[in-house]
């Protein structure tokens, strides 16, 4: 297998993206279109479409739920908002993740001394 | 969700991004569906060509992979896989045909014929199954039927069923060895005795997709 910067890439992204969507949505509902613009735009994911069957996910396992509400564009919009088990999950992540990133640093800093 | 009239290119796209996933799960289906009819409404009405939104979302067959790597698909409809007592059981089962196949085509009698001067003329072999003792018969019958019955018997019968054929089993093998018979249907009696013996406990399955631990 020859290894490329976008398999590094998409190896990383893969088990992290979902919990970037969380944080999103820890800061409030929000609705799919903006969301994949967010991702996208920091590449977190490799395209917009990406983000639906990972939604569709997150909803499956009652990490987030979803409805339709009236936006200031005048029509319905749907809205992805993050549930308490949902909030559990990313605060586990947090936790995990905030040592291994500090582990991986170390180590990658290390390796350059 | 209210009505909203999308280009012709679009709908053929999601037309094509349907057919794509008939493999997910159907409410897994439709809320993708529903983002991404969503999502291209919403980027038509910011200015977006229909060309520049369809591009930007990718093929369905990319969607359709994004689907399976979130594992949304039906399980396959395989066969659920035979418990190891059921397996026990089973192999009993086959053991009594054997027995009872071995009884009856064992050589039962041999038939000589002689001429006016005592010499054997001819001689006619012919298998047990023929000439077979009715006791005999009745037996590897009985054996056959009673290794059968907890292939055929679910729920919570199951296992006084098992214990009982597993009884009169090793009875049966006991008494007919007078016959001889009976060191035929020892192997099916044993394994009879066995399967009642082992646990009736199925295989935990592995972790589901839909474990929230996931990472």
């Amino acid at each position: 297998m020859v290894m490329t910067a976008e398999r590094v890439l998409t190896s990383l992204r893969k088990g992290l993206v979902e919990f970037c969507v969380l944080a999103i949505l820890k800061d409030g509902s929000t609705y799919g279109f903006e969301m994949a613009r967010r991702l996208e735009a920091d590449g977190l994911i490799a395209g917009e479409s990406t983000l639906y069957p990972l939604l569709a996910r997150l909803l499956a396992n009652g990490l987030a739920e979803s409805e339709w509400l009236e936006s200031e564009a005048g029509r319905p919009r749907k809205y992805y908002t993050l549930t308490a088990e949902g909030r559990e999950a990313l605060d586990l992540f947090e936790q995990s993740w905030v040592p291994l990133r500090n582990a991986v640093d170390r180590t990658l800093g290390g390796r350059h001394d | 969700m209210t009505e909203y009239l999308l280009p012709p290119d679009a709908n053929a796209w999601l037309d094509a991004v349907e057919r794509a996933l008939s493999n997910v799960r159907l409410p897994q289906r439709a809320e993708i569906l529903d983002g991404l009819r969503a999502h291209i409404v919403e980027a038509l009405e910011r200015g977006d060509t229909v060309d520049v939104v369809l591009s930007r979302l990718g093929s369905p067959t990319e969607i359709a992979n994004h689907a399976a790597q979130e594992e949304l698909g039906t399980p396959p409809k395989s066969a659920a896989p035979l418990r190891y007592f059921t397996r026990v059981q089973l192999a009993g089962f086959e053991l009594a045909i054997v027995a009872a196949s071995a009884v009856a085509f064992l050589p039962g009698y041999v038939q000589n014929t002689v001429d006016s001067h005592g010499r054997i003329t001819s001689t006619t072999t012919s298998i047990a199954l023929f000439s077979m003792d009715p006791k005999v018969a009745v037996t590897l019958v009985v054996a056959i039927l009673l290794t059968a019955v907890p292939l055929l018997v679910r729920g919570q019968a199951w296992r006084p069923v098992t214990f009982s054929v597993a009884v009169l089993m090793a009875v049966l093998a006991a008494v007919t060895t007078l016959w001889i018979v009976g060191w035929f249907i020892v192997p099916a009696a044993v394994l009879s005795v066995i399967a009642a013996w082992l646990p009736a406990r199925t295989r935990r399955r592995s972790a589901s997709a839909t474990d929230p631990a996931r990472v």
